[in-house]
């Protein structure tokens, strides 16, 4: 019994490295920076944070901007989640003046989680651009709106 | 005979109005200005119309030219020159007469009568000035007298002329069997032909029968002769009977006068005739000429569109009609003549497709269609909705490198847009018009036109279309 839990242990770790080796997920319960105020956490899935910023470090946003120049190459967009009730996706949705541009699904895992997609950009890509954040429903959590410029 | 009955099944019943009502509008033209310079000159002027298009037919082009233009000229010079006669035709009588009655028997002067007194006065010497008006109107020529309108008769005459009577000096004129008017100033003559012997009422009678169609009997004080003044013709009369028949050669009265108006009643069924006869060779060579097929290019006209509903576009704004009709109609006729009206009653939100035809077209009488393209029209309409779009700064340009454009607030963050639904469904988004960065070192606020992507959008009222963007600069 006692090895059974020693390997549930094990691969419960595996997966926990696996995850945040993965591009697309940065998540961790104690190094969450958008941590709620709030004493009382609502009970539904939650977006805490939803940042456009030029990259990640340390699992944080670097560098919050609206303004791209096509010379940073990319475009990122942070997401925080709190609580997280039970795994599930959310979708980045990359619009480029109004039209679809890239849409990115994003797995959540209880309790928190981290997220954040990113876009190439070039010259071409100038102009408005924003990113809608939604369920797995359709429902938009919170739009971003940013310009990428020459 | 097959070809007849053709021919006769194509005349439609408003071609028998146009041929009859323009037949009776010659006919009265005839009936009113028969007898008058006027009228000789106008048929002066239709012969010179047939030489012209004979001249155009033939291929003279110089003298179809010169033609036109004498036409023209001499259209004007009627109108200036024969104005007293024109007016006197439509001011003598009313508009029941002019449209419909056809020449009275005149009420007849009494030519005897005044034949007597005119001999009395000449015999007793009394100077006397007698006036009888031709078919001109005579109120623009001379300067008027003193209506007397009394019934002529020997004694009446004399004692307008009687020496003691204040406007014995005046001329009196006579029409009809009235006196009208006594006291009358005549225009004189500048003729310089005139015998010795004759004073001023001999240049007077002179002077108004140079200009008007008028004979004036003078009867000379001096020498107690008579002498008639007619045109340019002045003569002088010593026995009663010439004066008389100088009177009724004048004013058209007959020794026989039913044979006369039998005459006469012939003489108007030939010309009502003969005006009918030309209509309809007009007529006839207008409409039933030689064929031939002319395009038009007429813009559509759409009607009857529900006022909810918008015209977003259509698959054509003209169309080419191909018209076919004789080709004199079809020169004559102008693009503004034809209409191509599309009704939108039962139009449907969305695409619909209408074939074009002879409904759908409002051409002149005497052509037909021979062919349209396009044959059928899209027409996109829309319903009108409100939609609010929230507004997106166009940033461009490049911020300075040690500065970060870290946010952005608009205010008002969104706008009410009024427009047709397919259009504002496929929108999500406003722009500004684009913001450079290039000037921009430090956080503060500008103000900025939204873009309005389409001239069938319009601004909600109450919604504004400039916004003001305050916007915060951090150093990296």
């Amino acid at each position: 019994m006692k090895k059974m839990k020693n390997t549930i242990a094990v691969l419960s770790l595996i997966v926990a490295i696996l995850s945040c080796l993965t591009q697309n997920i940065h998540g961790a319960e104690g190094d969450d920076p958008a941590e709620p105020a709030a004493t009382e956490k609502p009970h539904s899935l939650t977006l805490v944070k939803a940042v456009m910023c030029e990259g990640i470090k340390d699992l944080e946003p670097k560098n919050e901007t609206i303004i791209f120049s096509a010379e940073l190459k990319s475009a990122t967009c942070f997401t925080a989640f709190d609580p997280v009730p039970e795994k599930t996706v959310v979708y980045h949705n990359w619009f480029k003046r109004d039209q679809p541009d890239k849409n990115l699904k994003l797995t959540l895992k209880p309790p928190k989680w981290s997220c954040f997609s990113k876009i190439r950009i070039r010259n071409s890509d100038a102009g408005p651009w924003r990113v809608e954040i939604t369920d797995s429903d359709g429902k938009i959590f919170q739009t971003l709106r940013f310009s990428v410029t020459e | 005979m097959e070809k007849i009955l053709i021919f006769v099944s194509s005349i439609r019943w408003q071609d028998i109005i146009d041929i009859a009502f323009n037949s009776y509008i010659l006919f009265r033209l005839y009936a009113l200005f028969r007898g008058t310079d006027a009228f000789r000159v106008l048929l002066g002027i239709a012969f010179l119309w047939i030489m012209q298009r004979m001249a155009v037919s033939m291929g003279l082009i110089l003298t179809s030219w010169m033609m036109e233009g004498i036409i023209a000229v001499a259209a004007l010079i009627v109108i200036v020159v024969f104005r007293n006669e024109i007016r006197s035709v439509f001011r003598a009588r009313n508009i029941w007469t002019i449209l419909w009655g056809l020449p009275q028997k005149r009420i007849k002067t009494p030519v005897e009568i005044i034949a007597e007194s005119v001999f009395y006065l000449a015999r007793r010497r009394i100077g006397a000035l007698i006036v009888l008006p031709g078919k001109e109107d005579l109120e623009e020529v001379v300067q008027r007298g003193i209506p007397w309108d009394g019934k002529v008769s020997s004694e009446m005459i004399e004692s307008v002329f009687w020496p003691n009577n204040p406007v014995h000096d005046g001329a009196a004129i006579i029409q009809g069997n009235r006196v009208v008017e006594v006291g009358v100033i005549l225009p004189l003559s500048h003729r310089k032909d005139f015998p010795t012997s004759f004073g001023t009422r001999h240049r007077a009678a002179a002077g108004l029968s140079e200009i008007t169609d008028a004979m004036v009997v003078v009867v000379s004080e001096e020498r107690g002769t008579i002498t008639i003044t007619r045109g340019d013709d002045l003569l002088n009369i010593n026995e009663r009977e010439p004066l008389v028949s100088a009177f009724r050669e004048h004013l058209g009265i007959r020794e026989n006068q039913p044979q006369y108006l039998k005459r006469r009643k012939i003489e108007l069924r030939i010309a009502a005739l003969m005006a009918l006869l030309i209509v309809s060779g007009v007529w006839f060579s207008i409409s039933r000429g030689l064929d031939a097929i002319k395009t038009f290019d007429i813009p559509v006209e759409y009607a009857n569109r529900n006022p909810a509903m918008e015209l977003l576009n259509t698959s054509a704004t003209s169309v080419r009609l191909y018209l076919r009709g004789s080709r004199a109609l079809l020169r004559s006729i102008r693009p503004e003549q034809i209409r191509v009206r599309m009704d939108l009653g039962k139009a449907v939100a969305g695409t619909n497709t209408f074939a074009i035809t002879n409904d759908h077209l409002s051409i002149p009488p005497g052509l037909s269609l021979k062919e349209v393209r396009p044959m059928v029209l899209d027409v996109n309409l829309d319903t009108r909705t409100k939609k609010t779009l929230p507004i997106q700064v166009d940033w461009v340009g490049k911020l300075p490198s040690d500065l970060n454009l870290v946010r952005s607030k608009i205010s008002p963050s969104e706008i009410e847009l009024n427009g047709p639904k397919t259009i504002l469904d496929n929108m999500s988004t406003l722009y500004t018009k684009s913001i450079p960065l290039n000037s921009l070192d430090s956080s503060g606020q500008t103000s900025a036109k939204v873009v309005i992507p389409s001239a069938f959008l319009k601004v909600a009222s109450g919604s504004k279309e400039k916004v003001v963007v305050e916007y915060e600069i951090r150093r990296r």
